[in-house]
């Protein structure tokens, strides 16, 4: 990361998708730190081959979206990548309350329309996914694991039931459990 | 951010190697319910255990869905009864125990534990009184269980109340003769008794503790052995040599894992009934449940017969890792932490008793290096008083002078000889009677009577 400048004002969220290869992290920070940007924070995968990123960027200078996404793709390394681009400004976000994240973890036969009634499901009911991986495995499986936000006020033990009916339904298995067993029991310090 | 792979070996962990927490325990002291009259006495100590643990079972059943972790047992243990009872005869000691059974009932905790005499050394009234009335209370109650402390290393060995008890464990069992003598397996006698144990039958509130608090007991062999099972084949595929340093390495990764899952439930579940935490009793306790079971561990650690020259070894190391990677997952580990070896409650062990590979000597080997002891051995019903003492003489000893805690839960099935087979369901399981050798020739040592002394605190070899 760059350092943080002293009066940054611009934010962006950037989105690159590409055929995976080296070299596209180091060409997109160096373009960044050209343009005298500071990245906030950052997520990236490759997932089947394919590099995917999502940023969070700060500048001092008021670049255009399409204009960014344009300097930064001149870099050693970009070219060929998909770049978009929005500001932070336009899109509104909502913090969220550690206590009510729980992990959703869904395994099975893998069949067309997993996510979508689990993420509708969800939808329907409020609940808000922050992070989501899915993966097929093997020959014909596949494995979800989604943080979610769950109202403090509801009883998670309805909304797995509800969860588990759809489970059922379409004959793969679903878990929802607090973050705090995971974070116990993977990590050194006590969550 | 957590990894996919933690995520899915939490999930692996909890969902198919049998991990939950084994008995979320309420300990209360009832001894500011102490008084003269009877009637008196039993109300409060209902009173009070409604008022504590009237929401235990709610709250462990919404915190362990939280977490997506069975509480399988939620359970009660409280002070000594026998605090309660000097100056009163075998009836209270009765009605004392059958208000514990229906405030149980009421609470819809399974067992109750702390029906409890600490006798090492000597016998007070009030636990003359409940030693006495231990064949009717374990017959006529359903949840009620109890513990005597015959033995410790700073008191040595009370050989007159193993001598009695030698009589009253018989009694017990003969009470329950319609139930193959069942009452006697809620029944346990103890060296060094722990007082934050979490596990019956033994479970009670010893003296130093808070008004309240809650004791957890976590299990998971079958997490252990799954973790075992999986390095070896591992290292296998690879072609690459594994040494018992690394199954060790491995026993304490898993250990850390089951007791951190066991501090997370157990602090939420006191945080959210509004009183003290107290510790983590981080045993290995097995069930009856194929895949959940100590024997199972042993075989996986190479042992092909369980009972087998080897077989202390292994414990030895099992019992020991468990504790380091305990100790490190929390600083509230206590009970009595390491791995139990009850043979009815493990289907391995009960298979290596029928196949005649472990034998009651042997078993005794293995518990001077295990948790507990001699924990639900099942016997012949003819089994001579001073023999069952003596048994539990030899138990106590290896806790006296090894300075840990040992136990003998010896069940006399009445009118069973050896290898018969006995099923007492659920988590007590079932096991064939186990053939005690050299019966009858205990008794002069045993009438004695007396005490042993305590043992040297120096010279310890």
């Amino acid at each position: 990361m760059t350092t943080k400048t002293d009066t940054p004002s611009f934010g962006y969220v950037l989105s690159v998708i590409a055929g995976d290869k080296p070299g596209i992290v180091a060409g997109l920070s160096e373009g960044i730190l050209r343009l005298g940007g500071n990245i906030e924070s950052c997520s990236q995968a490759v997932l089947s081959g394919f590099f995917t990123l999502m940023m969070t960027l700060r500048f001092s200078t008021d670049f255009e979206p399409d204009a960014l996404a344009a300097e930064l793709l001149k870099e050693n390394g970009v070219e060929g990548c998909r770049i978009f681009c929005s500001r932070t400004s336009s899109l509104p976000v909502r913090p969220v309350p550690e206590s009510s994240i729980f992990m959703l973890t869904a395994f099975g036969k893998d069949r067309p329309g997993v996510v979508r009634v689990l993420s509708r499901a969800l939808a329907d009911k409020g609940v808000n996914i922050t992070e989501l991986y899915c993966e097929k495995d093997g020959k014909d499986g596949f494995t979800l694991i989604g943080q979610v936000e769950v109202d403090p006020k509801d009883d998670p033990r309805t909304l797995l039931l509800d969860l588990e009916d759809i489970a059922s339904e379409y004959g793969f298995t679903v878990k929802l459990q607090h973050k705090n067993i995971f974070v116990a029991t993977n990590q050194l310090r006590k969550p | 951010m957590l990894r996919t792979d933690e995520v899915l070996s939490t999930i692996r962990m909890l969902h198919a190697e049998h991990l939950d927490v084994r008995a979320v325990t309420l300990a209360l002291n009832l001894n500011d319910c102490a008084g003269s009259n009877p009637d008196q006495l039993v109300k409060k100590v209902h009173n009070k255990i409604l008022r504590y643990a009237g929401r235990l079972v709610e709250i462990c059943d919404t915190v362990g869905a939280k977490y997506g972790i069975p509480v399988t047992n939620k359970r009660i243990a409280i002070s000594p009864a026998s605090n309660l009872l000097a100056g009163h005869g075998v009836p209270c000691a009765l009605e004392l125990a059958k208000c514990l059974d229906l405030a149980a009932k009421e609470c819809r905790v399974d067992l109750v534990g702390g029906f409890t005499a600490l006798v090492q050394k000597g016998i007070s009234a009030g636990d003359r009184v409940l030693l006495d009335a231990l064949p009717d209370v374990l017959s006529q109650t359903e949840r009620v269980c109890a513990s005597v402390n015959a033995a410790s290393r700073k008191a040595g060995i009370n050989m007159d109340a193993l001598r009695a008890l030698g009589e009253i464990i018989p009694a017990v069992a003969q009470a329950d003769a319609a139930n193959r003598g069942f009452a006697a397996a809620k029944l346990v006698v103890f060296a060094n008794i722990p007082e934050d144990n979490p596990f019956m039958a033994g479970a009670y509130m010893g003296a130093g503790e808070p008004e309240v608090t809650v004791n957890i007991g976590v299990s998971g062999p079958g997490v252990v052995d799954s973790a075992l099972k999986r390095r070896i084949a591992s290292a296998r595929e690879q072609g690459k040599k594994l040494t018992l340093t690394d199954l060790a390495e491995e026993i304490k990764l898993s250990s850390f894992r089951v007791t951190r899952v066991g501090e997370l439930i157990g602090r939420e579940v006191a945080e959210t009934l509004g009183i003290p935490f107290g510790i983590v009793d981080l045993s290995l306790a097995p069930t009856p449940t194929v895949g959940d079971s100590i024997g199972e561990i042993l075989k996986t650690l190479g042992l092909a017969r369980i009972g087998a020259p080897g077989s202390t070894a292994a414990i030895a190391m099992l019992n020991d890792a468990v504790k380091k990677g305990g100790l490190f997952a929390s600083s509230s580990v206590g009970g009595l932490s390491g791995a139990f070896i009850p043979v009815s409650e493990d289907a391995a062990l009960a298979d290596a008793v029928e196949q005649k590979h472990l034998v009651l000597e042997k078993l005794e080997a293995m518990t001077s290096v295990c948790s507990v002891g001699l924990d639900m051995i099942l016997i012949p019903g003819d089994t001579p008083p001073a023999t069952i003492a003596a048994i539990i003489a030899d138990e106590m000893a290896i806790g006296v002078i090894n300075n840990k805690t040992t136990a003998a839960r010896l069940v006399p099935v009445p009118g069973a000889k050896a290898g018969d087979k006995v099923n007492f369901g659920g988590l007590f399981g079932h096991s064939p009677v186990l053939e005690v050798r050299n019966v009858g020739v205990s008794e002069e040592f045993v009438q004695f009577g007396g005490r042993i002394p305590a043992p040297l605190q120096s010279l310890g070899n």
